[in-house]
């Protein structure tokens, strides 16, 4: 009588074929672990009744790993995770940048004067640059709020760039002022590329920076943990 | 052949009814329920366990390692008091269901 080949290893082979299953450590082996007994179930069922091929009809079980990792991940993630990682981290990090702003504009206009309060140009408010220069800070603060709420690194990157985002906002904002209320000959000092670069695209950078170092951390190590032993021993 | 809607809208019954009786690992749930119904409901992994986990966040079922005789490790789910008071209403509701189908198109419960 031909020996059967040992059982597969279905713990490491869950795990390679759900792969990068966003949950936290715990609840991603503990999925892990109970996907394996099932697979384990099955193919032990399978051996006994004598199929010809266990492994090949237990593989069969899961059409679409990547289809199952993300049902699973949608039914067990909470659904007041997006605003604990993203959106109050985020509104912070805004709270900081326009702190920043204020106190860069209370200390340099005195001295500086106030340039027209909506020219974004190239000739910059006095406070613009003092004001970049500090919102890697309010990056850094979206960023690590949004990791204490274990976020996971496109969360926190997400949640450091709102003082950026806040500027698009700003514009809807501006152009309904300069399309109803400001003279048409003002919009010719109104350089859209040049609004672009100095306030959406320069600040998400410096956001971007701020939230560098903390864009890996435990999320991504969870995400790498290697299963432990295999479920199927 | 019941469709996948109905079968979706009887899955969770079906799973908290089969708990009402005694606890059960995963692999159990889905091989009664098949048994049961003879072929008719069929569970398959990926449609049982983002269920089961749906309903152990309503708190409905409440899921425990165990260790078998055997030595190896099942997660066990059991009826939460939440999920027991579920039964009742949804049998009812099914009964409704399958009563107003019944005096539609003829659709014997039998």
């Amino acid at each position: 009588m031909a020996e059967r080949a040992p059982a597969p290893d279905w713990r490491q082979l869950a795990a390679q074929r759900l792969g990068r299953l966003k949950l936290a450590p715990e609840e991603r082996r503990e999925v892990i672990a109970e996907l394996a007994a099932h697979l384990d179930d099955r193919y032990r069922a399978l051996c006994a009744a004598g199929s010809p091929d266990p492994e090949g009809y237990t593989l069969a079980l899961v059409a679409d790993w990547n289809a199952l990792g993300r049902k699973i991940q949608k039914s067990k993630e909470d659904p007041m995770n997006f605003p604990r990682r993203v959106f109050v981290p985020g509104l912070m990090a805004l709270v900081l940048a326009q702190a920043l702003m204020s106190t860069s504009h209370h200390l340099l206009v005195p001295l500086f004067g106030v340039p027209t309060a909506w020219q974004f140009k190239w000739s910059v408010p006095a406070y613009y640059v003092p004001w970049l220069l500090a919102l890697p800070l309010a990056g850094a603060l979206g960023a690590w709020l949004s990791r204490r709420a274990e976020g996971r690194p496109g969360q926190r990157f997400t949640a450091a760039l709102f003082p950026a985002f806040f500027a698009p906002v700003a514009m809807v904002a501006l152009v309904i002022r300069v399309t109803f209320f400001v003279p048409q000959d003002a919009l010719e000092t109104f350089n859209f590329f040049e609004w672009l670069l100095a306030w959406v695209l320069l600040p998400a950078l410096a956001c971007s920076i701020g939230a560098l170092p903390l864009l890996s951390g435990a999320a991504r190590e969870a995400e790498q943990t290697p299963p432990s032993q295999t479920a199927s021993a | 052949m019941i469709t996948t809607r109905i079968k979706k809208g009887s899955a969770e019954l079906a799973i908290l009814a089969l708990l009402a009786e005694e606890s059960l690992h995963g692999y159990e749930i889905a091989r009664r329920i098949e048994e049961q119904t003879g072929g008719v409901l069929r569970f398959t992994l990926a449609s049982l366990y983002p269920l089961l986990y749906r309903m152990e966040k309503r708190g409905w079922v409440r899921g425990a390692w165990q260790t078998l005789p055997s030595g190896r490790e099942r997660r066990r789910y059991e009826l939460t008091a939440r999920g027991r008071k579920q039964v009742a209403p949804m049998r009812k509701e099914w009964n409704l269901f399958f009563g107003a189908l019944h005096k539609l198109a003829g659709v014997s419960r039998g």
